[in-house]
């Protein structure tokens, strides 16, 4: 990966008469990088693709691709192409001929675009398919076709808008796969929009995680997941118990913060400024607590509740805990890999928790 | 019991409308110049009379000058607005929507007395034009229903991906829109053109001295003589008309189906 962003965009604003679609964006993607675009629906992440796109242009600032500022540049002749979340793969072309369908306009003799087409075709999965129509073709490999006429083109970047969203969850997690090795083989930068937080972090280099128009925060996976920025970015990825608390003290490098669910606890600084009897928030993910019944001892820190409810999905049991110290219920996520027997309602039981699990957010 | 009514319903209901309509072609080939049973013998003597009939020919020729130039407009004002109407929101479009079908609804007789009095008020002398300008108007709802229904099924991110794989708008136009339009647009061209040639009200009063097949038909009946000649042409109208509408139909059928490929398959 160079250090050149192959996208730039600068304060791109996007309004759409009175509703402002995209509100002061910017990002740098670098080249080679496969990155997503992850929010839930309405939150400006598909505008914000199409207009790298050039489906219609930035109400104000601007987007650079490899340098060059693409204002007033239609789709046609810009270095990216573009998965539709319908795919768009032309019913009237057979497969051979949808993925030919840029090259075309290139005027490659014909012996070299069969060549380009059957080796797009191969990259896919769908080698010997290119007499096929589209009405014949499943949902997953009309997204393979219109995956490869776009790749066939060799552009910059790929744009890939909810391109999973539309297939079974098996299908989809096969894909997931298969995409992340097709953007490492061929090297292009990938653009990925999803509503789909696994998807996104399952794919991802980085991911921009976008709320009602603006950027919440850029990461990689495992930061966004364990250190996310605000509330709603926690809220939004994975599961996340949220405690409130208040700040008592603020010294050598370390704040003192009282909570009614866990009493006084000490963290080490964070960036952000904090001033005494400032109200804050402590976040702490499921899988980061354990239960245990009660009368064990977990050493270090625990905190007495009931279970309140149970959910088991295999793999791991979901309890829902109501602490007797405040009746706060908390979520903590367990593994099964012991075989362990499940807990009743109603069950008293001991929540051990580390310092180190809570991410402090104002 | 319930059952049995109904089938019997049904059965008179198909009786009573197709019947009549079977006795022309059975007619027309009576050797006889008097409709009436019993049927005299078989011959193709009103057919083979059709070869000599100048008035006759004339008419028919006028009947496709006109159906073919209504069909033609209908179609052109018909791709013009469905795709506007399915496409684009915009002020008052149910309203419009509404005018534009209108005409499927208002008796033809009003529609002709009120034209011939557009017409002669705006110094137009009658002719196959003013025919053809009324035909028009007459087909443009069902040329939008035809359309309409196929642009609702036309993905609009197809053009899109026409345009970011390198295409102008121009050609996406001719590499992928009207590829995926152009049955129902065909669909469109053969319905309206049958409705021209079926048309009489409209014709008979609009037209002045050159009579388009229906009204040359409606003119004969005075002369029993003509009559079984009237039957043999009405047969091959209605043959024209049956092949025409069912190939229209088809074709719309087939387009929207095509089209309609959304991403429900699975693997």
């Amino acid at each position: 990966m160079t250090a050149r962003p192959i996208i730039q965009i600068q304060n791109a604003v996007k309004r759409f008469g009175d509703f402002t679609a995209l509100n002061n964006v910017s990002l740098d993607i670098q080249e080679g990088e496969f990155f997503s675009l992850l929010g839930p629906s309405g939150c400006g992440k598909t505008t914000l693709l199409r207009l790298i796109a050039g489906f219609g242009d930035a109400t104000e600032g601007t987007i650079l691709i490899g340098g060059e500022d693409m204002t007033g540049v239609p789709a046609n002749h810009r270095p990216t192409n573009m998965v539709f979340q319908s795919y768009a793969v032309f019913p009237h072309l057979n497969v051979a001929d949808n993925v030919a369908f840029g090259l075309r306009r290139r005027g490659l003799p014909r012996a070299e675009r069969d060549q380009l087409v059957n080796e797009a075709l191969d990259r896919v999965g769908l080698s010997g398919l290119g007499h096929r129509r589209a009405n014949e073709l499943s949902g997953g490999q009309r997204q393979r076709v219109a995956l490869a006429r776009a790749l066939v083109l060799s552009p910059k970047v790929l744009l890939l808008d909810e391109p999973l969203s539309a297939l079974d969850k098996k299908l989809r997690e096969q894909m997931q796969v298969e995409l992340r090795r097709l953007q490492r083989s061929v090297g292009i930068t990938f653009i990925l929009v999803t509503h789909d937080q696994e998807e996104a972090l399952t794919m991802s280099d980085r991911i921009a995680v976008m709320f009602d128009g603006k950027i919440s925060q850029i990461a990689g996976p495992e930061e966004l997941y364990q250190k996310p920025a605000t509330r709603r970015v926690a809220e939004f990825i994975g599961g996340m118990n949220f405690l409130d608390a208040t700040v008592t003290d603020d010294a050598n490098g370390e704040v003192t913060l009282d909570s009614k669910s866990i009493g006084t606890i000490t963290l080490p600084r964070p960036e952000a400024f904090l001033a005494n009897d400032q109200d804050v928030t402590l976040a702490v993910r499921p899988e980061r607590l354990t239960v245990s019944e009660n009368g064990q001892d977990l050493g270090g820190h625990v905190l007495d509740g009931k279970i309140a409810d149970t959910a088991y999905y295999g793999e791991t049991t979901h309890y829902s805990v109501d602490l007797d110290r405040c009746g706060t219920r908390i979520w903590v996520s367990v593994s099964n890999s012991h075989g362990s027997h499940l807990l009743a309602t109603g069950q008293p039981v001991r929540v051990g928790w580390d310092p180190a699990a809570l991410v402090l957010l104002n | 019991m319930r059952l049995n009514a109904l089938y019997f319903y049904a059965i008179a209901y198909m009786v009573f409308l197709y019947l009549p309509i079977l006795f022309i072609p059975l007619f027309s080939f009576n050797d006889s110049t008097i409709v009436a049973f019993p049927l005299q013998g078989f011959t193709l003597e009103w057919y083979g009379m059709m070869a000599g009939n100048e008035a006759m020919q004339g008419a028919l020729w006028n009947s496709i000058k006109v159906g073919v130039s209504s069909a033609v407009l209908a179609t052109t004002f018909g791709v013009l607005g469905a795709r506007a109407i399915v496409r684009y929101r915009f002020f008052a479009r149910p309203a419009i929507t509404g005018v534009i079908m209108t005409p499927l609804f208002l008796p033809e007789i009003i529609v002709a007395i009120s034209l011939l009095v557009v017409m002669l008020q705006l110094g137009l002398s009658l002719s196959l034009v003013t025919v053809t300008l009324a035909h028009t108007l007459l087909a443009i709802p069902y040329s939008m229903a035809i359309l309409m229904s196929n642009f609702e099924g036309f993905d609009q991110s197809l053009e899109e991906a026409a345009s970011d794989l390198g295409e102008t708008p121009l050609g996406a136009f001719f590499r992928v829109t009207l590829p995926n339009v152009l049955p129902g647009i065909i669909s469109s061209l053969l319905i309206t053109f049958t409705i021209s040639l079926d048309e009489f009200i409209v014709a008979f009063f609009l037209a002045d001295t050159e009579p388009t097949l229906p009204v040359y038909i409606f003119s004969q009946i005075r002369f029993p003589a003509a009559i079984p000649g009237v039957l043999a042409l009405g047969t091959i109208l209605l043959v024209a008309s049956f092949l025409l509408l069912t190939a229209g139909e088809l074709l719309r059928r087939s387009s929207v189906k095509r089209l309609q490929l959304k991403e429900d398959a699975g693997i």
